[in-house]
């Protein structure tokens, strides 16, 4: 049908998409030079349209908009999907970094063949998350959809975050485990040899117990959000203590920073790789920036004057005051720390 | 603004989600409820739609979030019916009663309002069941020829001569119901 010689029918049956806006350039001119020139024509395209308005303002009263409709069940949608999004590999890798740096602590006490069990656990342990949850990994994606019967899911967020930790840590840990089992460059094995006093040995594994506990004691009733909006306020609506979540962080940290990098490499070092490592993780402004260098500074130290438990001690408290302000969300919009 | 949301969300901004739920859920809501005339189901299946949107990141459709959100909304009712062993009615006639509470300020425009507003939804409760969908995809939630095709699976020329045979459809029957 050539649109210059546009019929009576040809456009009626346009006259909708014309209405819409949905036909295209030359098809919405014939149509317009049509309508112009038929009065017959015109008088069906205004009665559709009057039809259309009538419809249109029907449909609006009879489905209302409800302004506060996306608000109101936000909190409970939060809920189902923390349900949803599968929290084991969270708790499991918790457990391992706990575990491989507990280990790297209370070498000196336990019999070589313990601690390779204990390499082997925290190694498979830290192998099985990267599979189960990397979202990134193809082989993972297959994986994840073979064993739950369908891909996506589990909650990407969380998956981001404890990547990193995956990365830094994971395979840091595994470098140690291999070392450990096989040997390795004299400056990884310093990391394993390194002379530690009963303090600094028990202190860590002392300041676990007491912090977890503590971290079940404020956490209590916690888990209920009124919105979600960054990330501290999505891990508050979480089932999963974000107290609990925050100190095991916090922990691994100290454990890795000071026990290790700091007692081996130095305090400067500790400081630089924390300082980049909160930077990259947590928040990328230069004020948070700044905020990292202190508290490493300070954190240092702790641990020059007092061993690991203190220091670990003041980041645990600083965890918590960062997460007992997520209670306040309007304050802390766009802030995502953590540490 | 929704490909920019998008986007973000699936950088892993929680915060665009957040967004994109405060502009569709009532949306969603709306045509989960229409399409099976239960409220609470409604903003369960209205939920789950969103939830499938949270899991679907980072691969969320970036360019066509919207008719990817109706079709998955679609989907869940359909199977939904299929579960509850429940036909599918697209009607407008049950909204009737979760009406704006705002007539009660203008009892004469109300009650006129209310009058048209109830022919309007009987003749669309009489229409066929796939032209009330495309109607209610089009008219009332704004969907694009293509949006409504990619929500509903049809071709964009079937979403245009079927929206069209849907409108002359109600069109004479709203005259009809005039003359009466």
């Amino acid at each position: 049908m050539d649109p210059n010689k546009a019929t009576c029918a040809w456009t009626r049956d346009r006259l909708s998409a014309f209405l819409d806006g949905e036909l295209r350039a030359a098809e919405h001119a014939a149509v317009s030079r049509h309508l112009e020139a038929c009065e017959a024509c015109r008088r069906e395209y205004a009665g559709l349209a009057a039809a259309l308005s009538g419809l249109k303002a029907g449909l609006t009263e009879a489905v209302p908009e409800d302004p506060q409709a996306g608000e109101l069940p936000y909190g409970e949608f939060v809920g189902k999907l923390a349900r949803r999004a599968r929290l084991w590999p969270l708790a499991v890798v918790a457990l391992g970094l706990f575990w491989f740096f507990l280990l790297l602590e209370l070498q000196v006490y336990l019999a070589p063949l313990a601690l390779h069990i204990l390499a082997g656990l925290a190694a498979v342990d830290v192998i099985a998350f990267s599979l189960l949850s990397a979202p990134w990994l193809p082989l993972a994606a297959r994986l994840r959809g073979t064993l739950r019967g369908g891909g996506g899911r589990g909650g990407h967020l969380l998956t981001s975050l404890w990547i990193s930790f995956i990365w830094v840590f994971g395979l840091l840990s595994l470098a140690f485990a291999w070392v450990k089992l096989f040997g390795g460059p004299p400056l990884m094995s310093g990391l394993l040899r390194l002379p530690r006093s009963p303090a600094a040995v028990w202190g860590p594994a002392m300041s676990t117990c007491v912090a977890l506990a503590g971290a079940a004691w404020l956490g209590r009733g916690r888990a209920a959000p009124g919105r979600v909006g960054s990330l501290p306020q999505f891990l508050q609506g979480l089932s999963v203590n974000p107290v609990l979540v925050a100190g095991l962080i916090g922990l691994a940290e100290e454990l890795f920073f000071r026990g290790a990098v700091q007692s081996t490499f130095g305090w400067p070092w500790a400081v630089v790789s924390f300082t980049i490592e909160q930077y990259l993780l947590y928040e990328r402004s230069t004020g948070f920036l700044m905020a990292a260098a202190v508290l490493a500074l300070g954190l240092g130290w702790l641990t020059q004057t007092g061993g690991v438990l203190p220091a670990a001690f003041g980041h645990l408290a600083f965890a918590w005051l960062i997460v007992g302000r997520w209670r306040q969300p309007d304050e802390l919009e766009g802030r995502d720390n953590l540490g | 603004m929704d490909t920019d949301l998008v986007k973000r969300f699936n950088a892993g901004d929680v915060e665009a989600f957040a967004e994109l739920y405060r502009s569709y859920f009532g949306m969603i809501r709306s045509y989960h409820f229409v399409l099976l005339r239960k409220t609470e189901l409604a903003e369960n299946l209205a939920q789950e739609t969103f939830l499938r949107a949270f899991q679907a990141a980072p691969r969320l459709p970036v360019d066509h979030f919207k008719p990817w959100l109706f079709r998955v909304a679609r989907h869940l009712a359909i199977d939904e019916a299929r579960r509850g062993k429940r036909q599918i009615t697209v009607s407008l006639e049950c909204v009737a009663g979760v009406l704006p509470s705002g007539e009660a300020s203008d009892p004469a425009a109300g009650a006129l309002r209310g009058e048209a507003r109830r022919r309007i939804t009987t003749i669309l409760a009489a229409l066929p069941r796939h032209y009330q969908e495309l109607l209610l995809l089009r008219d009332l939630f704004g969907l694009s020829y293509d949006e409504i095709g990619k929500a509903t699976g049809l071709s964009r020329e079937a979403v245009k001569s079927a929206l069209h045979r849907a409108r002359l459809e109600f069109r004479q029957r709203y005259a009809e119901s005039e003359e009466r």
